[in-house]
């Protein structure tokens, strides 16, 4: 399983580069320009120089969407069958792919926390106590939840679908599933930034998304019928 | 642990299936399938397109979830972890992680089969991919991928494999070097192995497994499988005039035989005539004329 796991981490780096570096690359440009802006407001806009911190969850699963990828190629070629017969089971297979989403979330993250850390000295001399409780309580949980969730919808739903190409296929419309919940967090916590109710409102969320993910596990792995992890070929 | 089945004699079949119905979606493929192996040997699965025999052999693997009946493999159920460690399968999808190359893609197996590197090495010699080794898999021609996925199933031994169709689209030479290599690994195994050609199937094996619309319709050995006409084509390299011949269709020459077990004679024949030949095929389906 473990050496599964790394395996494929590494494809998923592969498979989804260009999303992992967008995904990087676009939380940091958006962070830059927030910062920047904040400092050089009159006054203190602690909206908008939380924006870069707010939107992260965003590019955090669009970065992950690369374990997605790999499961969805690896159906699609017929891995999975002979992964069964080897015995691997269901389970096992859906579980590797979350632990592969969240690696690349671990990297996204990484990257652009330390990035918005350094944003935050070079533009204020500081690093705001709001900015860390950001991170701390709504970035790194939301990203994990919503990438987990992107990542388990894809997985059920490309198993229950027959090859559907494109934007319309499971990677592309899972994505913007798993973009969803962020993105309305995002917007509603703009209000209430600072205050209780930003913590209520993305507890919440974050709690509805794990408690979803692992419902779907569940009922993946006592439910879903193994040929559904056959290739159509 | 899953606890082995106890048979009065003491020794339990290397392989059962016991009145089992299977198939996809709840949708029966097979019905009522019913047999025993208790003798290593290579067993010739046959029948026509769409008879059941690729989910006789995910059924056996544990793949498929049977609806109703038992099967066994060595005295276990086949979707346990005992069972699936006395066998190895091979299907037609070649079921190759994409972006992977030859090595790495038999690495991967090797580490979820429990093979060592050095069994990756061995497979690799064995099946002459020395020269594909560093090259994708999506870049290799349809012969070379089924070459790499049969090396799979040499990475570690086992006492029971399932073989479906494993020289479908190979030139006669890698397939005659295929199935040199089975037969090879055949003592003191079972071996089932599918295939469309009752040629292939005379070559490799004496036992038959023969399915019918999802239902058994022989056990037994392959002498029991008469043909009244057997015509084969012969598609030659770069020769216009080919003796023995009966007529020629598109680009093969026709042979009409009374049977599968003059094929190789007739082979003989013209290499003997200094004729070079690329593919031998079936014309019809010999299976197909049994079935109606």
């Amino acid at each position: 399983m473990k050496s599964f796991v790394q395996t494929n981490f590494k494809r998923a780096i592969k498979f989804g580069s260009l999303y992992l570096i967008i995904g990087i690359v676009m939380s940091l440009v958006i962070s830059t320009i927030f910062s920047w802006t904040a400092s050089i407001a009159d006054e203190e806009i602690l909206f908008i120089s939380q924006l870069g911190t707010l939107m992260l969850p965003l590019f955090a699963v669009m970065g992950s969407v690369g374990g997605l990828m790999v499961f969805v190629s690896d159906r699609t070629k017929g891995v999975y069958e002979y992964l069964i017969a080897y015995g691997v089971n269901v389970y096992e297979i859906f579980w590797s792919t979350l632990l592969v989403s969240f690696g690349l979330i671990t990297i996204v993250l990484g990257i652009s926390i330390t990035g918005n850390v350094v944003l935050s000295l070079l533009f204020s001399g500081s690093i705001p106590f709001s900015m860390i409780e950001t991170l701390l309580i709504y970035t790194i949980p939301l990203s994990y939840a919503s990438s987990a969730f992107m990542c388990m919808a894809g997985m059920i739903w490309s198993s229950l679908t027959v090859g559907i190409p494109g934007v319309n296929s499971p990677v592309g419309i899972s994505m913007i599933l798993g973009i969803g919940p962020s993105l309305v967090v995002m917007l509603l916590g703009g209000f209430f930034i600072g205050s209780s109710y930003f913590l209520m409102l993305v507890g919440g969320v974050t709690l509805i998304l794990i408690v979803l993910v692992v419902a779907m596990l569940v009922a993946a792995n006592k439910m879903m019928n193994r040929e559904r992890l056959l290739s159509d070929a | 642990m899953v606890e082995k089945y106890s048979y009065p004699s003491g020794s339990s079949p290397l392989v059962l299936l016991d009145s089992v119905s299977s198939g996809y979606f709840g949708r029966k493929i097979l019905e009522g399938i019913s047999f025993r192996i208790d003798e290593p040997a290579i067993y010739v699965v046959l029948g026509p397109n769409g008879a059941g025999k690729t989910t006789l052999f995910r059924t056996l693997a544990g793949i498929l979830k049977p609806y109703s009946g038992r099967v066994e493999i060595g005295g276990y159920p086949s979707e346990s972890q005992e069972a699936r460690s006395q066998l190895d399968y091979l299907t037609h999808i070649e079921g190759i992680p994409e972006g992977m190359n030859v090595t790495n893609a038999l690495q991967f197996y090797a580490n979820i089969a429990g093979a060592t590197e050095a069994d990756v090495t061995r497979v690799i010699d064995l099946l002459n991919l020395k020269d594909l080794r560093n090259k994708r898999f999506g870049q290799l021609s349809q012969g070379q991928k089924k070459r790499v996925s049969v090396a799979r199933i040499f990475l570690k031994e086992k006492q029971v494999y399932l073989l479906d169709e494993p020289t479908s689209n190979m030139d006669p030479k890698m397939a005659s070097e295929i199935r040199e290599l089975v037969l090879g690994l055949s003592k003191n195994k079972v071996i089932l192995y599918s295939s469309h050609n009752l040629f292939e199937a005379r070559e490799i094996g004496s036992k038959v497994i023969v399915i019918k619309q999802g239902k058994l319709a022989l056990f037994g050995n392959i002498s029991e499988i008469k043909t009244e006409k057997y015509t084969i084509g012969i598609r030659t390299l770069g020769t216009d005039d080919v003796p023995y011949s009966s007529g020629k269709e598109g680009d093969y020459y026709l042979f009409e035989l009374q049977g599968p077990e003059e094929v190789p004679d007739i082979i003989s024949k013209l290499s003997e005539k200094g004729i070079k030949i690329r593919e031998v095929k079936e014309m019809q389906n010999p299976l197909e004329e049994l079935f109606k």
